[in-house]
């Protein structure tokens, strides 16, 4: 196998892994918010979620870096390094990184951290996926910004919709 | 490039994520309040061997191919800055990061138990991961600035006539007068005495 063919596949793998599990413990985060503490299962099955989308971000990380070393070695040049999609992909997976570890340590809101989390995955998929797509850095950042926006109350909506039916 | 200096590039990108991966590790295992002294010693050695990696490959590279063959390019090319500024400080940055990740590999080595005890050197050696971190995290910024001011197109030979056309390697059409052809498919003809 090429090594361009094994980095794609560790690249989707990644995202796909992160994506899907960011999105089930969100899921199950809202369904445990029902109760008022996590039982031992409940717990288990969010730090499963926690573990695989640390995987998941460990092989899009390494995978990505590989795809910089292929490009530096072909000399792609400021095409493709300075382009505003990758530019953008970029600082959309340096704060996922950063928010990521400040939830780690405990520094952040869970709330907020976990709409970050989610909307980072998203967008760094989005980007990923739709590569024709030739927006300025500035509108792909404000495009991020908004959807975090939305997805931040969105998550609070439904995350307090339980308690407000027990009441 | 030589099969060595593609080993000590890739080697130098590769170890050096290696490392601010296992400090960022060893970042989040110090941080918790039940720790365990064999993982803190594991991350800190792993992190120290990967950075001395990063740092003897990327030292080798530096010296002996990146001088003559890849700082030309950038500094003719669209983004002389990359290496005027950019590595530049990398060059002088890169220095500290063997020392800082050697001292916390001895810290977590002799510290063990006194971490739990002693509150002020836990939040030190945190103090001291982070800035670890923070370099390590702007040598990659600056290194991916830097391979992504390296223009495939700088390194054809600048051609302004036939005769630079010619001796610079070009194919010469059989055609009267003759024609000399670069591969952006511009063509110079044969000036006619």
């Amino acid at each position: 196998m090429e090594w361009y063919t094994l980095l794609k596949f560790a690249h989707i793998l990644g995202t796909v892994l992160g994506v899907g599990a960011t999105t089930l413990a969100e899921i199950f985060t809202i369904k445990f918010a029902k109760s008022d503490d996590l039982s031992p299962t409940e717990h288990y099955i969010l730090q499963t979620c926690y573990s695989v989308i640390r995987w998941g971000l460990a092989l899009l990380i390494f995978s990505g870096f590989g795809y910089l070393i292929i490009w530096r070695l072909n000399m792609a040049g400021p095409e493709l390094f300075f382009n505003s999609r990758f530019i953008a992909k970029i600082t959309i997976v340096g704060i996922l990184l950063f928010f990521t570890l400040l939830m780690n340590l405990k520094m952040i809101r869970m709330e907020l951290g976990s709409a970050i989390a989610i909307t980072s995955w998203y967008m760094a998929m989005f980007l990923g996926i739709w590569r024709s797509l030739q927006w300025s850095y500035l509108v792909f950042i404000a495009f991020y910004v908004s959807a975090l926006i939305v997805i931040y109350f969105l998550l609070d909506y439904l995350r307090k919709r339980p308690a407000r039916e027990r009441t | 490039m030589s099969q060595a200096f593609l080993i000590a590039l890739i080697a130098h990108m590769l170890f050096g994520l290696a490392g601010i991966v296992a400090f960022t590790s060893f970042l989040l295992l110090l941080s918790r309040q039940e720790w365990n002294d064999d993982r803190l010693r594991r991350y800190a050695g792993i992190g120290f061997v990967a950075l001395i990696v990063a740092w003897v490959s990327g030292g080798y590279y530096y010296t002996t191919y990146y001088g003559k063959s890849v700082k030309p390019i950038i500094i003719e090319g669209t983004y002389p800055w990359a290496h005027q500024v950019i590595m530049e400080a990398k060059e002088h940055a890169f220095l500290f990061l063997p020392f800082l990740a050697l001292v916390l590999w001895i810290v977590a080595w002799q510290a063990g138990k006194a971490f739990e005890e002693n509150e002020k050197l836990r939040k030190a050696v945190i103090l001291l991961t982070v800035v670890t971190m923070i370099i390590g995290s702007a040598m990659a910024l600056g290194g991916l600035v830097i391979s992504g001011s390296v223009e495939k197109r700088s390194l054809q030979p600048t051609v302004r006539s036939y005769g630079e056309c010619v001796n610079a390697g070009y194919p010469v059409m059989l055609s009267y007068p003759s024609a000399c052809r670069i591969p952006d498919g511009k063509i110079f003809i044969q000036p006619v005495q």
